[in-house]
């Protein structure tokens, strides 16, 4: 560094440079941000010294340059580079630090959006323990229930739809199955509303117990279901009982 | 033509979060959410970084550059179905001080793509809440990630603390920073240093260990 300096009472960062980036003079405040260094690339970050190697050439224009500054505190600083070549060997530079408003209000988005990640997944989480409880509950609406030897029957609670028919379904084969079962009463007197798919899936289930051997009995229908339910006479020719207890009474498993 | 990552830096820069979007779902008919990440918008912002180093663009572009990336990054994952069934578990943040997120996201989707189940702590998360909420989950991965060299100690330092923890979960350890850090660079048992996202395909495909992993390539 010279002896006089003639940018030490700068009111900013400055710095004098040869073509090598060697600082041969500084600012007071320059100093007291980095310290003595001898060349400007020890003050940058590691990713902003190319930028600077690539820019600070006499023939390049003078127009601001980003650059990120390691301050003795160990912070990054951003700032923008003014410089202006004296002759082909001296550059003068100006340090002006960015205010670091961008920073904090960009913080305070991902702090933001954060939130909004965390309220999504608390949103999806419960969602998630809602689905499972729906498919328990499905799962309880259709208890099989041994009467007589062969006889199981099976109480359809709740809405009638395609979800509820999935949940159920196995659960009965394998009933039918391990219990030998020669027929399987199904009642529908609890049951509320009937989606049209849930028919179809109904109309399978049966298909399966008759390939399985066994009979379906429908019992419990209800005038408002009778329509829908109609078909399902003609194209199975199911067996419908009036109820429960016509039924078992068929069965000679009541008096 | 499909879309090239230069172009899509461009929409970003501009902030035309629509128009990106677009693009990208229709990208997303013909490739993978894979692909995405590592072929398109990785390299779409190390084009943003490029620019600002030709000081084309200043940082204040790159902030909503990022924006814009994050949306589609987000926007892009509800598609997804999640896999049903027992899913194994993986939790996933930047030690404090590193503020560079987008890389921990697009971890995060892989892992979810992968049927995971998934813990996106964010960045700058103190060494304190992310032990506790560790041992609170306990994951079977912890994946730590820094973009800046300066965020190396820290992340040995996390990296050292999961260790501890009586569950012993894998550590894996990723980022612009671990890729191009020296390789001798924390390699103690239950860390795993992964370089990109197919090497991370490939762990969580295969849970082996890439074995170039000492030929780092200086992205
Ligand atoms: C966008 C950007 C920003 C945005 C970040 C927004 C955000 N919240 O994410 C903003 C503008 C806020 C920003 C701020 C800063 N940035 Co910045 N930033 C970038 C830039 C241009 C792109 C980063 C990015 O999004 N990449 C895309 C992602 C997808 O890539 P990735 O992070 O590498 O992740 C991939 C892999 O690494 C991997 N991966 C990532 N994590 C993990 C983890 C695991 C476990 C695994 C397996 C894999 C994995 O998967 C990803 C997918 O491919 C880079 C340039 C560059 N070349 O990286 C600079 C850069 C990283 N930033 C840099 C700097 C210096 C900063 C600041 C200090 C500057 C400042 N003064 O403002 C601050 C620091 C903020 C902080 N506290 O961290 C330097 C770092 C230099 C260094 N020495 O390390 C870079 C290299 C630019 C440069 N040349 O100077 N930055």
């Amino acid at each position: 560094m010279t002896s006089i300096s003639q940018l030490a009472e700068c009111p900013l960062p400055a710095l004098k440079l040869d073509s090598n980036l060697a600082i041969t003079d500084c600012s007071k405040e320059a100093e007291a941000l980095f310290g003595r260094c001898a060349s400007l690339l020890d003050l940058l970050d590691s990713g902003s010294q190319n930028k600077a190697r690539h820019f600070f050439k006499p023939d390049k224009s003078s127009a601001a340059l980003e650059l990120n500054f390691k301050t003795l505190t160990e912070e990054l600083l951003l700032a923008d580079v003014h410089s202006r070549w004296e002759s082909a060997s001296a550059v003068n530079v100006i340090i002006v630090p960015k205010d670091n408003r961008i920073n904090e209000i960009s913080n305070q988005l991902i702090t933001l959006r954060k939130r909004l990640n965390d309220t999504n997944f608390d949103l999806l989480r419960e969602k998630e323990r809602t689905e499972l409880l729906l498919q328990q509950v499905r799962e309880l609406s259709a208890p099989c229930i041994k009467i007589g030897r062969q006889q199981l029957l099976i109480p359809l609670f709740g809405d009638l739809d395609s979800e509820k028919i999935e949940a159920v379904r196995s659960q009965i084969l394998n009933e039918v199955y391990e219990q030998d079962v020669e027929t399987a009463i199904i009642d529908l007197t609890a049951m509320e509303q009937i989606a049209a798919d849930g028919v179809t899936l109904l109309e399978s289930m049966f298909q399966s117990l008759r390939i399985m051997g066994v009979e379906g009995i429908i019992t419990g229908v209800k005038p408002e279901h009778a329509k829908q339910l109609h078909f399902l006479k003609d194209a199975m020719e199911l067996r419908f009982e009036s109820s429960l207890h016509s039924v078992l009474t068929s069965l000679n498993l009541v008096k | 033509m499909e879309i090239q990552p230069k172009e899509l830096a461009d929409l970003f820069l501009a902030g035309e979060e629509e128009k990106a979007l677009q693009l990208v779902q229709q990208y997303l008919q013909q490739h993978s959410q894979q692909d995405l990440y590592h072929q398109l918008l990785t390299p779409a912002m190390y084009r943003i970084g490029e620019l600002w180093e030709n000081n084309i663009i200043s940082v204040a572009d790159e902030h909503l550059a990022t924006a814009v990336c994050d949306f589609v990054v987000s926007a892009a994952e509800l598609k997804r179905e999640s896999i049903k069934g027992i899913k194994r578990k993986a939790m996933i943040l930047g030690p404090e001080g590193e503020g560079h997120y987008i890389g921990m996201k697009m971890v995060s989707s892989l892992f979810k793509e992968n049927g995971w189940q998934v813990h996106y702590m964010g960045p700058n998360l103190p060494l304190e809440s992310a032990i506790e909420s560790a041992k609170r989950w306990k994951p079977e991965v912890v994946a730590l990630s820094a973009a800046l060299v300066y965020r190396l100690p820290a992340l040995q330092q996390y990296a050292a603390a999961f260790r501890e923890l009586d569950f012993k979960p894998v550590i894996l350890l990723g980022g612009r920073a671990v890729s191009i850090a020296d390789p001798s660079f924390i390699r103690e048992e239950g860390t795993v240093v992964v370089k990109d996202l197919q090497q991370l395909k490939d762990w969580i495909q295969t849970g082996k260990e890439a074995d170039d992993d000492f030929h780092f390539s200086i992205g």
